[in-house]
């Protein structure tokens, strides 16, 4: 349904579905993990489709997938004043509160230059959920 | 950043990590979900006090500058659904296992509760119930979970005498004192002082989260903040008033032995504000004339820092020149915050935000110099 962006460092290696279960198994707005080839994954289903990222916070390697997930956050405003953005979709880590956007792996604000390591995410026919990941190199995949 | 970089970052960090000497964190926090289960080992008089008929009487106390999502992790609620930090078996599975914590030293904030009290001897009855209760709970369960002996700034010698107490139990590695508005560096707190020093027991100081909530709770100078981040930013100030009140009242000229430990006030100041210190002890006219050495001096020997939340600067090499201006290499110890939001993961504190040479220094050797035995290493 929603693609998050993958990096570019991994090209060149075929892109891999694995299979991480169907659609009605994802409550929206929460969080399942997956170890995927070694890597510790998050896939989430929100009202802008699903999403998945690496459950590791790029600032103090937090499990991030443990935040609160939502669309939208507060925006820079005026002191005492409190703006709201729908654009973007957030992951904000439960540790800092960090917040960043699940669709690019952007931090919100400029808090970091590092980004929440994103992948694809295809949704079949039949409902079945699948993370696309390149293959690791050396895997042999 | 791509995902390989980060993997092979990690890696190395992780490795880093596993050479340095046994690790210990200077700050982890427990709670008591359900305070009424002090009720026991207090006094009827005391609990009616504390208690009331059915409401904790904390629990009245409103906090006008909470959290605007939670204190606390929002991944370490405990398996039964209580705050983090209520389940010592958990705490050990979520955080003292995985990082590999030979000592944590735990610091209550819970105990400044009793900082709005009116009724010293009730409060120092609840405190030592709360400390019967942590050693039995947390210490009973696993010797690398070390208390502290909370005490009232309130009641020296109800203090003193609760030190005396627990200050020879396996275990007890400090003394805490929730900070009220009491100036630490005042003579009243001597007697505490001096059966710390005796026992070899570390002062620790923490903001409770009382600060510029309560009339009798620590000050923010200029008025008291309206927003968390306002309130967090401030919190070095009662850090920077205890650590001049101590030295400036003379108490590690009467106490040369004592240590006090400063958690989570930050660090990147002491240099600059002892550079004012010590100006101001040269051109004192005399009046600071009871001090044997200058501000500066004291440093080492007595005065200990914890990094949690260590200041982020653009580069760190702008941290490192602080850090070195301060005495690090003795004065620093690690502390995580665990299980509090603002929680510092000692791999990424240690290998990527401190310099190499102060890393084993910071994770291990100078908490070893200032707590001693006391560890149980």
């Amino acid at each position: 349904m929603s693609a998050g962006a993958t990096s570019t460092a991994a090209r060149g290696r075929p892109l891999v579905r694995h299979y991480v279960g169907t659609v009605e198994e994802f409550e929206p707005d929460r969080f399942r993990t997956f170890e995927i080839e070694g890597r510790p994954v998050g896939v989430v289903r929100t009202a802008a489709g699903f999403f998945a990222c690496r459950n590791r916070c790029p600032h103090q390697g937090a499990d991030i997938c443990a935040g609160a997930v939502s669309v939208g956050t507060m925006v820079p405003s005026q002191p005492m004043q409190y703006v709201y953005s729908a654009d973007r979709c957030i992951v904000a880590c439960p540790w800092h509160r960090w917040e960043f956007d699940l669709r690019d792996g952007e931090g919100i604000q400029g808090i970091t230059k590092k980004r929440l390591v994103t992948y694809a995410v295809e949704v079949d026919e039949d409902g079945r959920v699948a993370v696309l990941m390149r293959g690791r190199k050396g895997a042999g995949s | 950043m791509n995902p390989t970089t980060i993997e092979r970052d990690q890696g190395a960090m992780t490795a880093e990590a596993e050479r340095l000497p046994a690790l210990i964190d200077c700050d982890v926090h427990p709670i008591v979900a359900d305070v009424s289960v002090l009720r026991p080992n207090m006094s009827a008089r005391a609990a009616r006090r504390a208690f009331g008929a059915d409401v904790p009487v904390y629990s009245r106390d409103p906090n006008r500058i909470p959290h605007p999502s939670s204190g606390l992790r929002l991944d370490a609620k405990t398996p039964s659904g209580g705050p983090p930090g209520s389940d010592p078996q958990f705490a050990l599975e979520q955080w003292i296992d995985p990082c590999a914590i030979a000592a944590a030293v735990l610091v209550p904030v819970q105990a400044g509760l009793v900082i709005p009290w009116g009724d010293e001897a009730a409060g120092s009855e609840f405190l030592a119930a709360f400390n019967t209760h942590l050693l039995e709970e947390w210490t009973g369960l696993d010797s690398r979970y070390r208390s502290v002996i909370s005490i009232s700034p309130y009641d020296a010698r109800g203090a003193v005498a609760e030190i005396e107490r627990l200050a020879g139990v396996e275990g007890i590695c400090g003394i805490f004192i929730p900070h009220g508005a009491v100036a630490l560096g005042r003579s009243q707190m001597f007697p505490i002082y001096e059966a710390a020093e005796h026992h070899g027991l570390p002062i620790i100081l923490h903001p409770t989260g009382a600060e510029a909530n309560f009339a009798e709770a620590p000050r923010i100078a200029g008025g008291s903040p309206d927003t968390y981040p306002e309130r967090h930013a401030m919190l070095a100030q009662p850090g920077q008033q205890i650590f001049t009140s101590m030295i400036f009242g003379g108490a590690f000229d009467r106490f040369p032995g004592l240590k006090l430990c400063l958690v989570e006030y930050g660090v990147t100041w002491a240099a600059p504000l002892l550079w004012r210190m010590d100006r101001a002890y040269e051109q004192g006219d005399g009046e600071l004339s009871g001090l044997r050495r200058k501000p500066t001096d004291y440093l080492a020997d007595n005065i200990r820092f914890t990094t949690q939340p260590l200041d982020e600067p653009p580069e760190r090499e702008m941290l490192w020149k602080m850090l070195d201006l301060m005495q690090a290499e003795r004065t620093l110890m690690f502390s995580s915050d665990y299980p509090h939001w603002d929680t510092d993961d000692p791999t990424t504190i240690l290998t990527s935000r401190l310099p190499e040479r102060l890393r084993a220094r910071v994770a291990h050797d100078n908490a070893v110099e200032c707590f001693g035995d006391r560890l149980g290493l």
